[in-house]
């Protein structure tokens, strides 16, 4: 592993965010779509120990089983687990899940940015108000 | 192993989710600090890629699948309480519109896959990450094999706090954690291979690297040297 890091590091080409940004995108696009339709139908882990040990009978369908979207597949279709039926499910779960992640990072991050701009605020404030020649902002020896 | 409703009974159910809503809560402030101004989209990806993989089952013995979790992934990628945002905004669409995972089993399926999952894999990868000086793609191997195992074990305390079928708790674990620590190999694989490929092509957006390279004396020397060989 170090060796590829290593090689990145020493080339001294670097992919730019966006660039790398999009094949994240399109990586994710392409699993969804097109990966997840060879998925395996087998029941999950948990699945399969409810129905070894004997608690599968006691599931029961989510509030939500009458969505549009229901188990990945478009149940209001005419062929509801058709392949397209269900790369079509796998984009909207993608598009929605970077909409809400979206908006929840971006808002982290806006709130990061505030709290740093009013820790600037203080700082400012402080040495403002500080006494001639005690001012901690200007340390006597550089320390570095 | 998203859980369905019905499985846990309602007061397990609802404690589980006043844990998730106080650790989201926590996370929100927490991954103040992980964020940087340019790694934003990167946890908005990060839950979308996510996602997309939890899709992809693949098989392990015996007529069983098993698919990513991805809360190792997470945590390496963009800190751990960023981690617990990504898989809990996964889990809320899953739950919300896919049906998958049940919608009073939300905060149980958040408690495992988000907060014990992504904590735990926090844990053994930067323990694993000192240990071995460095060795990436090792911590991120056992951290994702060790968070598998840390969300079955959330789902066996859950079911003999509030199983709806009254099972012997042993079997419960046994079934689950043999079951569990085959898809963990899954895991780890597809968590080492990931963080690794990040790692080769932008090792500065990987959160892992820019905080236990810069911030521990005991790995950064090794470390340096490997960057800037």
């Amino acid at each position: 592993m170090s060796s590829s890091t290593s090689r990145a590091a020493g080339t001294g080409r670097r992919v730019s965010n966006r660039t790398f940004y999009l094949i994240l995108a399109v990586v994710a696009l392409l699993v969804a779509a097109v990966l997840a339709l060879f998925a395996s139908s087998a029941p999950d882990g948990l699945e399969k120990v409810a129905e070894d040990v004997g608690f599968a009978e006691a599931a029961q369908d989510s509030a939500t089983s009458g969505s549009p979207l229901a188990d990945y597949e478009l149940p209001a279709a005419a062929t509801p687990d058709s392949p397209v039926n269900r790369a079509f499910a796998g984009v909207v779960g993608v598009a929605l899940t970077a909409g809400v992640a979206f908006a929840v990072f971006g808002a982290v991050a806006r709130s990061r940015s505030r709290s740093a701009a009013d820790e600037r605020g203080r700082a400012a404030t402080e040495a403002a108000t500080a006494p001639a020649g005690s001012n901690p902002s200007i340390p006597a020896t550089p320390s570095d | 192993m998203h859980i369905p409703d019905g499985f846990i009974d309602a007061p397990v159910a609802i404690a589980a989710g006043a844990v998730a809503i106080g650790a989201v809560a926590l996370s929100l402030r927490g991954a103040r600090r992980e964020l940087t101004e340019t790694s934003a989209p990167m946890a908005g990806l990060t839950a979308v890629f996510i996602f997309a993989a939890q899709m992809v089952n693949f098989p392990v013995a015996a007529g069983t699948s098993g698919h990513l979790i991805g809360a190792a992934l997470a945590a390496i990628l963009i800190g751990p309480y960023a981690g617990v945002l990504a898989m809990t905004v996964v889990l809320s669409v899953q739950a919300l519109v896919f049906a998958d995972g049940g919608l009073t089993a939300l905060g149980l399926n958040v408690v495992n896959l988000a907060v014990l999952a992504t904590v735990a894999a926090w844990w053994v990868f930067r323990g694993v990450f000192r240990l071995t000086r460095g060795r990436l793609v090792v911590a991120a191997a056992a951290a994702g094999f060790v968070s598998v195992l840390a969300a079955a074990g959330g789902f066996v305390v859950e079911f003999l706090l509030g199983g709806t079928v009254p099972l012997a708790g042993d079997t419960v674990a046994a079934a689950m954690f043999g079951v569990h620590a085959f898809i963990g190999i899954g895991e780890a694989a597809i968590t080492a291979l990931v963080v690794a490929a990040v790692a080769g092509v932008r090792p500065d957006l990987v959160y892992a690297l820019r905080r236990l390279r810069s911030s521990d004396p005991a790995v950064s020397p090794a470390a340096a040297e490997k960057v800037t060989a």
